[in-house]
Formats: structure tokens, sequence, C-alpha cells
């Protein structure tokens, strides 16, 4: 009898472990550094562990996305630059500066990290002030003029950004002195990072701040009657956004060592527009699945199949068959989704239990 | 001053183009209240068709045109029919996604549709040959006729439309719809086909648009067009259907002045200018102030 209640307590110790919000993220965290560690011995191939880090390097931009278009409800489509700018600011530390003779010295992967961040944030003051000024659709508009003065930068200033033919860096970046990062720290390094991510956003969504974006969002005089400042918020909001971009774009640096202009045009910002809104704009893990279906399932999995491999144009129709698909029958995305299989498996659950026990 | 008007008769060509495509994105705005991505893509595609036509069935170019204008129209129109109309209560960003969704399906469907064409990389029929060179006020200015061909379409093509918006019932409705689409469905104006036809007639003007480009022919040849468009949409206003078509003669004069200066670093001087100019105007150039009731 005793021995029955101890383990009842244990089992409720587990439950209460399981059922602690950070739970989730660290087991998401740790299953994809399995994943990664898994593919450095071989059992995996490597190119599945590498299009997994895109998707996250990629999720983690569609997750500061989220402040804007989730939580204080500002459109912009300036997203792709942002992320360009911090993944071009990494190249210059790490290899075009010290050819230059600009930097003296290869500088630690940290300090290229934090300066990135740190530009990034001022890029977000600049688009907040412009956001107090201009709203709605045309507050997006403006942003995509943004991006495209910056596409403009990374394909003309040759010196610099390598102009349209790309920036390959050619070594991983040091850690200190002489010792380099390889793939596998890479690849960990940006699922630890996603797992931070992940538990800053979810406090910062459940805190002061989320709720005042919150209201933001429902209408600015409301919020502002209430004492909330636009100004503190709409700033915020960009800072949060621009600097996981450019945390991003810095991170997509390290590990692929390559970027070019093309793939900071339009078409990013509206995939990362479109992740977002799969995911519900506010959950996290719908957010990673709606990354997931519009730029990761091709690399992870499509790539493999032969007759789809043959003919790549069909790659791309299929995701723009199946985001006009989501986006009018299935509006929740993919948190609707999770609902709707909930539901399914409950009503199989009690049909099966009528046909055990009857219909009383 | 020769200067100044050199400036502008080279800015001829880049006014249709813009004007074109930037009414076309302003209907869609004003009644289905959303940027419309796809826009670029279904011109291109009925730019794809009229070249086709003109160069390798060897119909005249004005017919070649129209047939590719008829084509992009019955596109444009099949998307809101089939497409936009069932989801006319989503959220402006919702609609992004769709059409984001089309500009993705066209953009790969386009280069294998017309495998045969792209094969041989051609460029859009030149809708006029040649160089007119002429002297005014003792100096010496020339104007290329394709500018000129493309600018007379283009004013005739306007001139259709604002007649159109001013006098015949599809154009009250127009702007009966701008101004409150709930309102307008009371008053037993059939919001459902003043869109459908709004789309239709956006298509139709770009692929005009994108047959006067005259660049190589791809799925991307409409791309910073389109962003263009959407600048001069904002810079000029958006409370009339006018006050947009001011912003595109704004930005081809910055764009030919801006490549006197340094011809690689023009595009980004020109979206940096009217960047600034939207943050002075936040209401556009010509735009009223709208205000809000709480």
């Amino acid at each position: 009898m005793i021995k029955t209640k101890v383990s009842h307590l244990k089992r409720d110790r587990l439950l209460a472990v399981t059922k602690h919000p950070y739970f989730a993220f660290l087991a998401f965290g740790a299953a994809m550094m399995i994943l990664m560690f898994l593919s450095s011995i071989g059992i995996l191939q490597y190119s599945f562990a590498a299009s997994l880090t895109f998707t996250l390097i990629y999720s983690m931009v569609a997750i500061g996305f989220s402040y804007l278009l989730g939580y204080a409800g500002l459109a912009s489509l300036g997203t792709a630059g942002f992320v360009g700018l911090g993944a071009y600011i990494a190249s210059f530390m790490m290899q075009t500066g010290v050819q230059q003779g600009i930097i003296p010295f290869e500088i630690p992967y940290v300090f290229i990290l934090i300066i990135a961040l740190l530009v990034s944030v001022g890029l977000g003051v600049v688009v907040g002030f412009i956001s107090l000024r201009i709203e709605g659709i045309f507050l997006a508009i403006v942003t995509l003029g943004l991006s495209e003065v910056l596409y403009q930068l990374f394909l003309n200033w040759i010196p610099i950004t390598g102009g349209p033919n790309g920036m390959t860096v050619l070594r991983f970046p040091v850690i200190f002195g002489d010792l380099r990062l390889d793939r596998l720290s890479m690849m960990l390094i940006v699922a630890a990072f996603m797992t931070l991510l992940l538990i800053l956003t979810y406090n910062l969504g459940k805190s002061q701040t989320g709720r005042a974006m919150l209201a933001m969002k429902n209408s600015t005089s409301a919020a502002q009657a209430m004492g909330i400042s636009l100004l503190k918020y709409r700033l915020l909001a960009f800072v949060l956004a621009t600097a996981y971009a450019g945390l991003a774009g810095a991170l997509l640096m390290g590990f692929s060592r390559y970027t070019d202009p093309y793939s900071w045009t339009l078409m990013f910002s509206l995939q990362i527009l479109a992740a977002c809104i799969f995911g519900g704009t506010r959950s996290l893990f719908g957010i990673i699945f709606g990354t997931f279906i519009v730029l990761g399932i091709v690399p992870m999995f499509l790539q493999n199949v032969e007759y789809l491999r043959n003919n790549s144009w069909l790659f791309n129709v299929i995701i723009g068959v199946v985001l006009i698909l989501i986006v009018l029958f299935y509006r929740g995305g993919v948190m609707q989704l999770f609902r709707d299989i909930r539901k399914f498996f409950t009503s199989i659950r009690r049909r099966l239990w009528v046909r055990k026990y009857g219909n009383d | 001053m020769d200067v100044v008007l050199q400036i502008i008769l080279n800015s001829f060509q880049s006014f249709a183009i813009y004007s074109l495509a930037t009414i076309g994105i302003v209907l869609i705005f004003r009644t289905s209240f959303t940027t419309n991505f796809a826009q670029g893509i279904i011109a291109v595609f009925g730019c794809y068709v009229s070249t086709n036509f003109a160069r390798y069935y060897g119909f005249p170019l004005p017919l070649a045109i129209l047939t590719g204008a008829a084509v992009a129209f019955v596109i444009g129109l099949c998307i809101d029919v089939f497409i936009i109309r069932r989801g006319h209560n989503l959220s402006p960003s919702q609609k992004q996604i769709i059409t984001m969704g089309l500009l993705l399906i066209m953009t790969n469907l386009i280069p294998v549709m017309f495998s045969f064409i792209t094969a041989m990389t051609p460029q859009t029929p030149n809708l006029a040959d040649g160089i007119i060179q002429f002297q005014l006020f003792g100096s010496n200015f020339q104007v290329t006729n394709q500018g000129l061909a493309a600018l007379s379409i283009a004013i005739v093509l306007l001139g259709i439309v604002f007649a159109a918006l001013k006098y015949t019932k599809w154009g009250l409705g127009v702007r009966a719809t701008a101004s409150n689409e709930v309102v307008s469905q009371m008053m037993g104006i059939n919001t459902k086909v003043i869109t459908a036809f709004s789309w239709a007639i956006a298509g139709a003007l770009a692929t005009v648009a994108a047959t006067s480009l005259g660049t190589v022919l791809g799925p991307n040849m409409m791309g910073k067009v389109q962003i263009y468009g959407f600048l001069a949409m904002v810079l000029g206003g958006v409370s009339s259907f006018f006050a947009p078509i001011i912003g595109t003669m704004i930005i081809p004069i910055f764009n030919s002045s801006a490549v006197i200066i340094s011809s690689t670093w023009a595009d980004a001087i020109v979206f940096l200018l009217v960047l600034v100019l939207i943050l002075a105007f936040p209401n556009g150039l010509f735009g009223k102030k709208t205000i809000k009731k709480v």
C-alpha cells in the first residue's frame, strides 16, 4: 500500500518535470543535437543533418518575425535584408576584413556574433522609428524597399561582399587563438542557440512585454490609453526581430560559409512570412513546423525522390499549391491541424469504446 | 536645363512600364485590400505568349500583344474567381501568402511550359527600332523610338482606364468598393464581379508593360518593376487612383538622374530617395490623411 503511494509520488514528480514549460524546449534541443551527432558518426546522411541545421536557422528568423506579426501586429517584408546583413557582417569579420588588413587578426566567433547582433539592433531601432510614422501594409512596402537597398549593397559592393558571385569563406571561424570550430560543433552551436531562443521567446511572450505587444496589436488607441508606450514596444519588437535575424545570418555564415545576394530577395521574406502564418503566428513549435514545410521539406526529404530530383521545378510548384491550400482551408495553420488530429483520435477511441462496452 | 530635359526624355520608357504595372497594383489593392506579388508573374506569362506569337507564328505585333494581354486577362480572372474569392475574409498577410504561392507556382511552371522558347533566350519584341535626334534651344537631344512607342501606348491605355473609372458602371463600382466594401454590397453592387474584373484588367495592363520592357525573357524580368510599383503606390498616396501615377513619374526621373552619378548604385540611390520621401510624407505626396475612428 505504502509502496504504491511512493511510486505514485515518483510518477507525479516525473510528470511535473515533463509538464514544465522548459522541458519541451530542452527535449527538442537535445533531440536535434542527437540527430546531428548521429550524422557525424555516419548513421544519418550528412546532407540530412545540414538541411536540418539550415531549417533550424531559418526557424530562428521566423520566431523573431513572430514578434512583429504575432505579438505587435506589424507587417514587415524586410526580413531577407536583415538576415543577409548578419551573414555579410560575419563573412567580413571571418575573412574579407582580415584579408584586406582592416581587422588585424581573426576575431573569435563569439565576438562576431555579438557585433552582428549590435549592428542588427541598430538597424532594428531605425526600422522601429519608421514604424511609428507608417502603418499596416505600407510599412510592409517600406521595409521591402529597405531590404532592396541592402540587396543592392550586397550585389554591388564587390570588394566587401563578393558581388553577384557570392562570398565563400574558406575556413571555419576560430574559437580563440588557432582553435577552430568544425562542422559538428557549428551544428551543435546552432541547436544550443535554438533552445536558448525558444526559452527566451517563451518567457518574453508570457511576460508583461508580450502582453503589452498583444494589447498594441488589438488596438493601438486602447493600449495607449492603458499607458503602454507605442514607441517603446514597437522599437522593442523590431529590435528583437532584427536581432534574431542578424544572429541567424551570422550563424548561417559560420555553418555554410557561403552566401550570395540572390538568397536575400523578396522571396525569402515571403517564405518566412508563410512559415510564421502556418505556425499560427505565436506558437513556437508551430512556427518551427511551418518553416519545415516551407523551407525544410525539400532538402530534407523530397530531394531523395528520384523523379522529383530530375524535375526540380516540381518542388516549388508543390509547395506553392500546398501554401495556397493551407491558407484557404486551414486558416488556423498547424495548430488547427494538431487540434484536428487530436479530435480524430479521440473520436476513434470513443468509437472503439462504444464497440467494446455498448452505447451507454 | 538641357540635362533636365534629356533626363525626362530618358525616363519615357520606364514611366510607361511602371505606370501600367502600378495602376494594376492599385486596382487590386483598392478592391482586394492586399498587395499582389503575383502581378509581375502573370504579366511575364502574358509576355511569353505575346513574344511567342510575334516571333514564331509571325503575328503582327499589336495582335500578338493583344493575344498576350487577353491570356493574362483570363488568368487574372481565373485567379480571382477560383482562389481569391474563396478567401475574401482572410487577413491581408494571409492573402499575401496566397499571391506568393501563385508566384512560386508560376515562376517554376513558366520555364517548363515555354521550354521551346527558353532554349533560345529570346528578347521581348521591340515595339520600334532606332532613335530620334533633334535640336532644341541649340543643344542636341535624343529619344529612343521604343520609349516613345511605349509612352504612347501607356498614355492611351491609362486614358482608357481612367475614363472607365470615371464614366462606366464598373468604374463607379470600383470606387464604391474601394471606399467601403460592405456598404457597396448593401447598395446592390456586385463586388465579386468588380474585383474579378480588376484582377483581369491588372493582368492585361501589366502584360503590355512587360512586353514593352525590351529585355531578355525570364521569370524574374518583372521583379524590379513590381517593387518600384509598390513604392510608387505608397509614394503617390493611395487615396486616389491618379496619385500613384504621379509616383511612377517621379521614380524614373530619379532613376535617370541617378544613372548620371553612378550606374551601379542607381537603384540603391533611388530606393533610398523614395524611402526618405515616403518618411517625409507618410500619406503619400498627394494622399489625404485618413482619420481613424476609435
